[in-house]
């Protein structure tokens, strides 16, 4: 299968550009990174239609102050989460105005987390933050807005330039690569069955695979 | 009257590999292999073209790295080096092989190929490849394209517009120094587009992009002409997407055609097929076994056992491929005329590299389809992205879908977690560099100096290439070291500009090795 997967094996021959053998000829200095910027900041990134990714430095005084925050309630720490918010529909995130959130528990060390929302089309917000046992959430930070994209047709249509249904399975067969003798029947099998596909096979996508159910 | 249109669009890029402080340094030959296999054989295939006046129409995107090194006199004196004595090789092995007529057959058509490029490259364009593009640019029938700065992947810097900018500026100001004029459209690096990228690019006056099928076909409302035909963003720029059918006809080694048991085996070099000793002095300064281009067998079937190449027989079955391809051009073509109820346009871009380097017949491929499709058939003509659009008064409007022509068809090669690990460098050194140009709007002297070199350090940090080889590990050491090398720098100099220490000799010293774009302006970076 993979073997067979378009994208992958452009993946393969782009990678020939780069086909010379190791020897130990490079920069070969010592370079050490920093840890940490010390800035409190959280970053999320999209991945894909289903996946998010998100990093983030919390500089031990702003934990520190946090933590104190949550003495000075009468409340007590329990854990440190991610809250990913689902903002779809809303130009910007507000606290207590999202359409719905959910935590994820994060172990001591992780400086990073890949969050399988499982939703495309929808509009996202992640804070890291501290939940007290009494459940309340106090954040630590607050990341930028990313969108994962729709992951199939758009549902809007553009009156000025309409095409029946029929019309557009026959395109859109023909632009993912089936053959172009088939009728708009076959080509929307085909084409439905192939996003099918993507998803079950836990949302692995490549168009490159549409041409897979070529005869 | 033709029924529809095909649009070959070539993206020609490799990452700014440069290392004066060697003698000989490895990753400089992926720019040497470049040349010989696909620049200068595509260089010759176009002066062809036009020589004989053949109609045609071809796009080419270079990138700003490619062109820096295509400019830089250090590795142009080196490659020049490097050819003479691939030719003084090839000689050898026409006395090597005198005694076996078909390898002898083989070593005579390496010779004729490294004398024949050997003249291309230092008697007709002085050492300087771009001058050859300057001319066809000026020719009408081939139309240059610019690529984003260092080939970064833009969808993941989307969350600082300012670092998005500073790769589209860098590339438009390339162009606008080495071709005289703007250009019309920007490759976006593995076609990462994201909504609202378009608008950047429309603040630089490109005029088109091209998308990877599900960017188009996923895009809203809903596409009116799936993949055959351009769209105009709400931003005024056009987006053109790639068609499946003729990108899987060349880009894959198992269904399409560069598989053909005829053709050339890539895997098979004298670079590790002969004596070590023989072949020492044309290897790197150290003398590991490498590839050197010269190349005696053919693909012959799923064997280790490889027949020796026969170049006729390989320049028919290319002949007989680009027949094929025009064929099913065809056929595509009278069947969407007929359903979209406007001519459609075809478009196959490819990597430039791929022809040549890894498909050693695919010039000659393109020039048989170039040629046969003006001669052979009336159904379809070649067209360029930009002349398309001039065909019709009315486009749709749409906003394409996230997407890119990466395995996966989105982020995931340049994130995962063998690379995820430079985000949170790259991105502070973006924050930080907009921190200075926000502090210092109108630097001059060495400070200035200080901060544009700051900028090429994020520019050279940002390019694709280093988490793409981490990701497929191919020389995942080199590129791991170089993104290290510069956050460091960057980092440094950082310190250096906040301290008000600049030492301009050491600024200097770092830019003689990294020398390319002399107009980077790190005001580009300022945020309001």
């Amino acid at each position: 299968m993979e073997g067979k997967n378009l994208s992958k094996e452009q993946m393969n021959v782009e990678s020939v550009k780069f086909q010379v053998p190791f020897t130990a000829e490079h920069i070969s200095r010592k370079i050490e990174l920093p840890h940490r910027y010390g800035k409190d900041r959280i970053i999320a990134m999209t991945r894909d239609p289903w996946w998010i990714f998100t990093y983030w430095e919390i500089t031990p005084a702003k934990e520190k102050a946090i933590r104190e925050a949550i003495e000075h309630n009468g409340e007590h720490f329990e854990k440190s989460v991610l809250r990913i918010y689902d903002i779809t529909g809303m130009p910007d995130f507000k606290p207590g105005r999202q359409n719905s959130f959910f935590d994820i528990a994060l172990k001591d060390l992780a400086k990073n987390w890949y969050v399988d929302v499982g939703a495309p089309g929808r509009r996202w917000c992640v804070e890291i933050g501290m939940l007290s046992r009494e459940g309340n959430f106090y954040a630590l930070a607050t990341s930028n807005i990313i969108n994962t994209p729709r992951f199939g047709m758009s549902d809007i249509f553009d009156e000025a330039w309409m095409l029946s249904e029929e019309e557009y399975w026959w395109l859109f067969g023909a632009s993912g690569g089936f053959d172009v003798g088939k009728s708009s029947l076959e080509m929307k099998e085909l084409f439905l069955r192939q996003l099918k596909e993507w998803i079950s096979s836990g949302g692995l996508i490549s168009l490159g695979s549409f041409v897979l159910q070529k005869k | 009257m033709e029924k529809g249109y095909l649009s070959f669009i070539l993206h020609a890029h490799l990452p700014f590999v440069r290392h004066p402080e060697h003698s000989s340094f490895l990753e400089e030959s992926w720019f040497y292999e470049g040349i010989t296999e696909t620049y200068i054989p595509l260089i010759k295939m176009l002066d062809r073209l036009l020589d004989e006046k053949i109609d045609f129409a071809l796009t080419i995107s270079l990138s700003p790295t490619l062109i820096a090194m295509m400019e830089d006199e250090l590795l142009n004196s080196r490659y020049k080096k490097k050819l003479e004595a691939l030719l003084e090789l090839s000689y050898k092995e026409i006395e090597r092989t005198k005694y076996d007529g078909r390898l002898n057959r083989l070593a005579r058509m390496y010779n004729e190929i490294f004398k024949e490029s050997l003249y291309i490259y230092s008697e007709k364009y002085h050492c300087r490849l771009l001058e050859a593009f300057k001319k066809f640019d000026a020719s009408g029938k081939i139309e240059l394209m610019i690529c984003a700065g260092t080939h970064c992947f833009l969808p993941n810097f989307q969350m600082y517009p300012q670092a998005v900018r500073g790769q589209v500026k860098i590339a438009v100001d390339t162009y606008r120094r080495v071709f005289g004029s703007k250009p019309k459209g920007m490759w976006l690096p593995e076609c990462g587009y994201y909504p609202g990228l378009d608008t950047i690019l429309n603040e630089f006056g490109i005029k088109f992009f091209i998308l990877d099928t599900h960017g188009v076909l996923f895009a809203e409302p809903r596409p009116r002409f799936g993949v055959y035909n351009p769209y105009f963003c709400k931003s005024g720029v056009s987006a053109f997407s790639r068609d499946i059918e003729s990108s899987k006809a060349v880009w894959s080694a198992i269904e399409g055609y560069p598989g053909d048991f005829n053709y050339r085996e890539f895997y098979r070099d004298i670079g590790y097929d002969l004596d070590h000793d023989y072949v020492r002095p044309y290897l790197n300064g150290d003398g590991g076994r490498m590839n050197i281009g010269i190349k005696y067998h053919k693909i012959t079937g799923r064997t280790n056992d490889k027949d020796l190449y026969d170049p006729d027989i390989a320049r028919g079955t290319a002949a007989s491929h680009a027949g094929n391809f025009m064929f099913n051009r065809e056929r595509q073509v009278e069947y969407l005329h007929a359903k979209l109820g406007r001519k459609p346009i075809i478009v196959a871009p490819y990597d430039a590299e791929l022809f040549g380097h890894w498909w050693f017949e695919g010039i000659d491929w393109m020039d048989f389809v170039i040629r046969k499709v003006r001669y052979d058939q009336k159904v379809f003509k070649l067209i360029t992205p930009i002349e398309y659009l001039k065909l019709y008064d009315k486009f749709q409007v749409i906003t394409p879908s996230f997407s890119s022509w990466g395995w996966k068809g989105y982020s995931e090669v340049w994130l995962e977690g063998s690379n995820d690990w430079i985000y949170p460098h790259l991105h502070m050194m973006v924050e930080r560099m907009s921190e200075l140009a926000n502090r210092f709007p109108a630097a001059s002297g060495d400070l200035k100096e200080a901060l544009n070199h700051l900028a090429r350090e994020l520019l050279l940090a940002q390019a694709s290439d280093w988490p793409f080889m981490m990701k497929t590990n191919t020389f995942s050491y080199y590129a791991c070291q170089r993104i290290k090398d510069h956050i460091d720098v960057f980092n440094g100099l950082y310190d250096m500009i906040n301290q008000n220490r600049i030492d301009i000799n050491w600024i200097n010293s770092r830019r003689s090795q990294y020398n390319l774009f002399p107009e980077v302006d790190y005001r580009v970076y300022q945020i309001t």
